[in-house]
């Protein structure tokens, strides 16, 4: 369950020194460095000179807008983000993650939740070289190189939209996408509104994987801002 | 008692004047002595006939008024036979004594002796001021003139002739009244000669008894159109042509003596029937003038009654005006914290005020008092101003439009004035409601606010009793607590936070949701994708019961905000799993019902008396039950209610299946989906 990533340089930009204690504690506990700013100018300073390899950032900081800060990284940085957002502010977080943070995790949070969001994206930087897209837990097999999904065995035979839309959940495993984003990438950007295009296509892909929207082990549903891969691959299973 | 009389014939019918004081409780008199008592405050009635100067009369009877300080009325009798420069002249007086200050009243009736003593002793009126205008020797004779009349019946009544000095008037009107005449005249000569040639006509086949009801029938004609003079012509005129058909026939000379009788019960009968068929035309006529305003006025308080909010009543007031005087309307009020008037209703959305009708609506509603055309201020304006006054308050200004119209008259005046007192009525009605309304809303504020303050020190206090216990009891006894025990107090941090945490969303929601401005962002979302992410959210809470999901397939997505929907849901499995039983089950059963999606969730708690059922959606309503632990906050089923209504659907709390447990049924209107083929491949 805790089974760590290799090592890396956390930055958390946070204002509350009691979340940031938290953070630290048990970010520290995983075997990473935890840098620690509490303005949105000392967090860039800190991003600029240190180059970390994550970045936790609060949205809502004292000093600047958190959007703002995005913004100002992704000028010269691709060091991916997880934004720390409150609940009831779903098109924040959807303008956070099109904005360029790669993850949001909704406070308050169990430390479980942040550890697997981390996780995800440490893995993803890591494991570029990794068995290039290609999914595997014993039940379901999915082989983005060859374009193939299985399930139990057997192929299973998606229209070309479905495999697109698995094609880029399971591209960015445990991360979530937008709907702007997966409406955008495969229907263009004249069809941002036409959301029931994409429910009706997740509703397909979960009835042929065999996925149960209740309890889903393949594609989980962040209501109001988009879907997440969260399939676990059989050598990383419980 | 002092009586004074003065007689000055001058010949023109006019200046006959005659003034008899009567003392007033002193015994002293107020107009010779400049004094008086309060025991009766004087008022005075000024009685207008426009035939002689009715606006020297005037004159003079404010000067008498104002000698007295008394308060003072112009009448004029309506008797239904008011010629257009009779009337012209009226309503000139009239405008002349609202300049002046008096008021104005016009009275409908058929006779004016009646109708100004009925009116007087009504509005206790001390003094009446008349003029005299044409002589009528005959009437002096038999004691029937006006004067002579009010002098016998309105003893009570102090009664001043006042001399009319203006010669030009009545000179004019002479000749007014000649060629009014004149007209009747000659419809009743034409009337006799119609009958004449009929009776020729007929003559040869009816026996000559039958000839004079159809003469009889002419002569009431002509009496029913004109007046007693022409049908006395007609009468006379009637006799002579029937005398042709006697014997000898085709001479006027009658030789038999029950000839001559018959002519003389024949102008009898043609006198009393003429007049009696002359005073009820005249009746009629002004049934129908009253008619015409009391349907009006009817027509207003019907469409007003009903009414219960002033900006209503307003924009009714307006249309109804507009549609009855057929004019530009408009209406101007305060606003609600400010004293400033700004347009409220007009008929046409067109009309345009300069700021120079802007200055009188401001001086009409500061001052009260009623301005524009026909009046001494702002008598320029094609607009006629009228402040909304019910004292003590003001509810603004009406101003009707006379741009390219011919003035209004003074009795179309009073009779807007009714209406718009009418109006006044049902506005301070309205404001009367109104205020009633925030009364009774402050007070539920009040509860509300009490009640809200009741839970947030309990539901916000107990979580936080328990995660500084236990995390207290962590740091102080670590040690020597059992592994077991750590794990408990952990567990116990963590679900109290949760708990915590879902109480602050339930406060915001209820604070966003009360906020009228709320606009819906609403996205195309499938029910089992809601109900999945409700129950990730309420792991923790749900964990030990069973949750059975029983989803129709094929169902159609939702048009809803994905994340309040979200919401409505955790509420009601919140609910459910707080009412479970240990180990309990709690089934999610999702179906569409006509064109709604209706979602039951059903516990197998111990379920809500058939009493609660509807107030469970009660914001802070927690049951009887006096355990507040389990309770809730009594906000969650509130805040779910509002959601669902928020969509346009509903909620209902419904006994589960054999009677155990409780059903809480969403029910949400389905939409159709705006493109039912295939998503583009």
């Amino acid at each position: 369950m805790t089974q760590s990533t290799a090592p890396a340089r956390i930055l958390v930009i946070d204002d509350e020194s009691q979340i940031r204690r938290f953070l630290r504690i048990s970010l520290k506990s995983q075997g990473h460095e935890v840098l620690e700013a509490a303005t949105g100018a000392e967090g860039l300073a800190l991003a600029a000179t240190q180059a970390p390899d994550l970045i936790v950032l609060d949205l809502g900081l004292p000093d600047a807008d958190g959007k703002a800060i995005l913004a100002e990284l992704r000028a010269w940085s691709q060091v991916p983000v997880i934004v720390l957002t409150v609940r009831n502010t779903e098109t924040e977080k959807v303008r956070a993650l099109d904005g360029g943070a790669n993850d949001y995790v909704t406070k308050p949070f169990g430390v479980q939740e942040l550890l697997a969001r981390i996780r995800g994206l440490l893995r993803q930087r890591g494991d570029q070289a990794g068995p290039a897209g290609c999914f595997e837990d014993g039940r379901l097999r999915i082989d983005l190189g060859r374009r193939l999904v299985a399930r139990d065995g057997v192929a299973v035979r998606l229209t070309r939209k479905e495999y697109a839309v698995l094609q880029t959940l399971v591209s960015h495993p445990g991360r979530v996408v937008t709907q702007t984003q997966l409406l955008r990438e495969l229907w263009g950007p004249t069809h941002l509104e036409d959301s029931h295009y994409l429910r009706i296509v997740i509703g397909k892909l979960r009835q042929k994987l065999g996925d149960d929207s209740g309890e889903p082990r393949y594609l989980q549903t962040e209501t109001g801002v988009g879907y997440r891969f969260i399939g676990r691959p059989a050598e990383q299973a419980d | 008692m002092l009586s004074r009389c003065e007689r000055s014939d001058r010949g023109d019918g006019l200046a006959c004047a005659e003034a008899e004081i009567h003392q007033q409780t002193d015994g002293e008199c107020p107009a010779l002595e400049g004094e008086r008592t309060e025991s009766i405050r004087p008022r005075l009635l000024v009685a207008v006939d426009g035939i002689g100067n009715s606006e020297a009369l005037v004159r003079a009877a404010q000067r008498l008024a104002e000698g007295r300080r008394a308060p003072w009325t112009v009448a004029f009798v309506d008797l239904g036979a008011t010629g257009p420069a009779q009337r012209a002249r009226v309503e000139r007086a009239f405008l002349l004594a609202e300049r002046l200050g008096g008021d104005t009243v016009s009275l409908r009736g058929t006779d004016p002796v009646a109708e100004i003593l009925a009116f007087s002793r009504a509005r206790g009126i001390t003094t009446l001021v008349l003029g005299r205008s044409r002589r009528r020797p005959l009437a002096v004779l038999i004691g029937r003139t006006l004067s002579q009349r009010l002098l016998r019946e309105g003893g009570e009544l102090e009664i001043t002739f006042v001399p009319s000095r203006a010669r030009g008037g009545p000179v004019a009107l002479a000749k007014d009244r000649v060629l009014w005449q004149a007209r009747d005249y000659l419809i009743a000569i034409g009337a006799v000669a119609f009958t004449l040639a009929l009776a020729l006509l007929v003559h040869p086949w009816l026996p000559l008894a039958n000839l004079s009801p159809l003469f009889l029938a002419g002569v009431l004609w002509a009496a029913v159109r004109t007046g007693t003079g022409p049908a006395l012509l007609a009468a006379g005129l009637s006799a002579l042509a029937y005398d042709f058909f006697l014997e000898p026939r085709y001479f006027l000379v009658v030789h038999d003596a029950s000839g001559l009788l018959t002519i003389g019960f024949f102008l009898f009968m043609v006198v009393v029937g003429g007049q009696l068929a002359g005073r009820l035309r005249r009746q009629l006529q002004a049934l129908r003038a009253t008619n015409a305003q009391t349907q009006g006025l009817l027509d207003l308080s019907r469409r007003l009654a009903p009414l219960t909010e002033t900006a209503s009543v307003q924009r009714e007031t307006v249309a109804a005006l507009a549609r009855h005087l057929r004019l530009p309307t408009l209406l101007l009020a305060p606003g609600e914290t400010d004293d400033r008037l700004s347009l409220i209703a007009a008929s046409d959305p067109r009309l345009e005020l300069d700021a120079h009708v802007l200055e009188a609506v401001a001086w009409c509603y500061s001052q009260r008092q009623h301005c524009g055309i026909q009046s001494q201020k702002w008598a320029e304006l094609p607009w006629r101003l009228i402040p909304l006054l019910q004292e003590p308050a003001c509810f603004g200004v009406i101003g009707i439009g006379y741009a390219g119209k011919p003035p209004p008259t003074a009795i179309e005046l009073a009779a807007l004035d009714v209406l718009v007192g009418q109006a006044t009525l049902a506005m301070a009605r309205t404001c009367l409601t109104d205020r009633l309304e925030q009364a009774r809303l402050g007070e539920e504020t009040e509860r509300l606010r009490s009640a809200l303050l009741s839970s947030v020190s309990h539901d916000l206090r107990t979580p936080l009793a328990s995660i500084i216990g236990a995390a207290s009891s962590l740091r102080t006894l670590g040690d020597q607590l059992s592994a077991q025990d750590r794990e408990e107090l952990l567990d116990a941090l963590l679900s109290e936070g949760e708990r915590l945490d879902r109480y602050i969303q339930n406060l915001l929601d209820m604070t966003r949701l009360g906020h009228s401005t709320l606009t819906l962002q609403r996205d195309w979302v499938g029910i089992d994708d809601l109900i999945g992410s409700a129950q990730r959210r309420l792991r923790e809470l749900l964990r030990g019961l069973t949750v059975v999901r029983r989803i129709d397939p094929d169902l159609p997505l939702l048009h809803v905000q994905p994340a309040l929907m979200e919401q409505a849901l955790v509420n009601v499995l919140d609910n459910a799993a707080k009412f479970s039983p240990p180990g309990g089950a709690i089934e999610i059963a999702v179906r569409r019902d006509g064109s709604d999606l209706l979602l039951r969730v059903c516990d197998q708690g111990a379920g809500i008396p058939a009493a609660e059922r509807e107030r469970v959606f009660d914001m802070f309503f927690t049951g009887d039950g006096g355990d507040r632990d389990t309770q809730g906050s009594g906000l969650g089923l509130a805040i779910c209610a509002a959601i669902a209504s928020a969509h346009g659907g509903g909620v209902t709390a419904e006994p589960g299946a054999d009677g155990q447990g409780t059903c809480i049924a969403l029910r949400l209107p389905l939409q159709a989906e705006p493109d039912h083929r295939a998503p583009p491949a």
